[in-house]
Formats: C-alpha cells, structure tokens, sequence
C-alpha cells in the first residue's frame, strides 16, 4: 500500500490527535467485547463512542 | 479518530488481495466520533491531500469519495463542485455509492507501528487477533505518532491511555522525540 495512505491517516491523526475520546461516552467494552481494564488492554480503547460514523476514501 | 484500516473496495472481485486485486482500488476506511469531527471535514483534509484533478491511469489507483448514505453523499458532490469552481478545472476525483470493504493484508495495517518491534510485540500480547489490532484506537494513534504527526499536547494527553509498558513507552517517546 502506498505512502500516501499513511499520510493521509496522519493527517487525520494531527487534526484529531488532540480530540480526548475519554470526553465521549463511555461504552466501557473494547472491540473485542470486554472492558478495556479488565484485559489491561489501553484505556483509550475502552473509551469508543457509541455512535461512530464511517468514511471511505481512495486517494488514487 | 476511532479507527483506521486501508482495504480495497468499489469491485466486484469477492476477497481480493494486494497480489489479485481485481477490479478493486485501494482504500482508506475511518471511522470517526461525528460529534467531535464532521464528514465535511473529512472531505476538506481528502481533496487536500491528494490531487483531484489528476487522472487516475488504473482501478487500483483511482481517486474516489465512496458515500455511505445520501447526506454523505451531498456533502461529497457539494464540495467536489466547490472545489471545481475554485481551480476553475475539471476533478477527476469520482464520487461513487459504497458497498463494500475488504481490509487488506495485516502487514499493511499500521505501517508504522509494525517497524517498532518492542511496541508491536505488546500490542501483539494485548490483540492476539490481528482484526482487534487492526481496531484498536490506541495502534492508530501511536502509529501515526511515530510517523511524527500528531503534537506534542496531544501525545502527552494520551500517554497514559495507551497500555505501553516502561520500555514500550521508552521506545515511543524517544521515537517521537526524534522527530520533533
């Protein structure tokens, strides 16, 4: 896959970076189904927001 | 920022690869918290970031807006057409209907991340299952910050928040000091 992708997704990630997910809502389950702390797993990642929304790009 | 994959998409070819792309092109898929970023902007940072008037010379590499709904959809065309007037040229860029999305190969999922072998491998203990890796908030934010985006701020307000153990985080902040 090409360089441009990545980026891309840093771009996003420098818009996004400083957005604090734990100011979402907490859903408390990681994507595989259980509480982030529970598996030690990163709190970031327990702290998805209940509505995402989904976006897809092809940049050529 | 939720999550991030790159696939392929916009063919008919069921489950192609990198070597057997078929009529596919290689994409980019995000998932985003609507209400801390809108699609508009999304599209703004896309048609930045790549060149709208070019023309595209295969599927694998063509440039597409995939909408997922109809508002999607207005937005992509409204600011395509905005965009036209502005450069007074002729965009390329299609805006086509989603249907569906193939992650591609776990080897070209966070790219970045996977070239620090102290961080993959606790990222690897932490998701056993490449899909949950693949999904994970805290990969794409620590991938992109070895790719030396993100700020300063923000990588210190997700230090904490991102499961590194002692070494791991040594290996991060350095790597990201380097680039600062």
């Amino acid at each position: 896959m090409k360089t441009r992708w990545m980026l891309f997704i840093m771009a996003l990630l420098g818009v996004f970076g400083s957005t604090r997910l734990g100011d979402a809502q907490d859903s408390s389950a990681s994507q595989t189904g259980l509480p982030a702390t529970q598996k030690g797993l990163p709190s970031i990642d327990a702290a998805v927001p209940a509505k995402t929304e989904t976006a897809t790009f092809a940049m050529g | 920022m939720i999550r991030t994959r790159v696939g392929y998409a916009g063919g008919a070819k069921e489950n192609p690869t990198y070597h057997n792309l078929g009529d596919h092109t290689e994409t980019l898929q995000v998932d985003y918290d609507p209400s801390k970023i809108s699609y508009e902007k999304l599209l703004e940072l896309f048609w930045e970031e790549h060149d709208p008037t070019g023309r595209s010379w295969s599927r694998q590499y063509k440039a597409v807006v995939f909408y997922h709904d109809e508002e999607q959809k207005r937005s992509a065309l409204a600011s395509r057409d905005r965009l036209a007037a502005k450069l007074g040229k002729t965009i390329h860029t299609e805006v086509l209907p989603f249907t569906h999305f193939y992650a591609a190969e776990n080897y070209h999922q966070k790219y970045y991340l996977r070239g620090h072998r102290q961080i993959l491998k606790q990222f690897q203990q932490h998701y056993p299952q490449a899909l949950d890796l693949m999904n994970s908030t805290a990969a794409a934010r620590i991938n992109g910050y070895l790719g030396g985006y993100g700020t300063p701020a923000s990588f210190e307000a997700d230090i904490d928040r991102l499961g590194l153990s002692a070494a791991a985080l040594g290996e991060l902040r350095e790597r990201v000091g380097n680039k600062e």
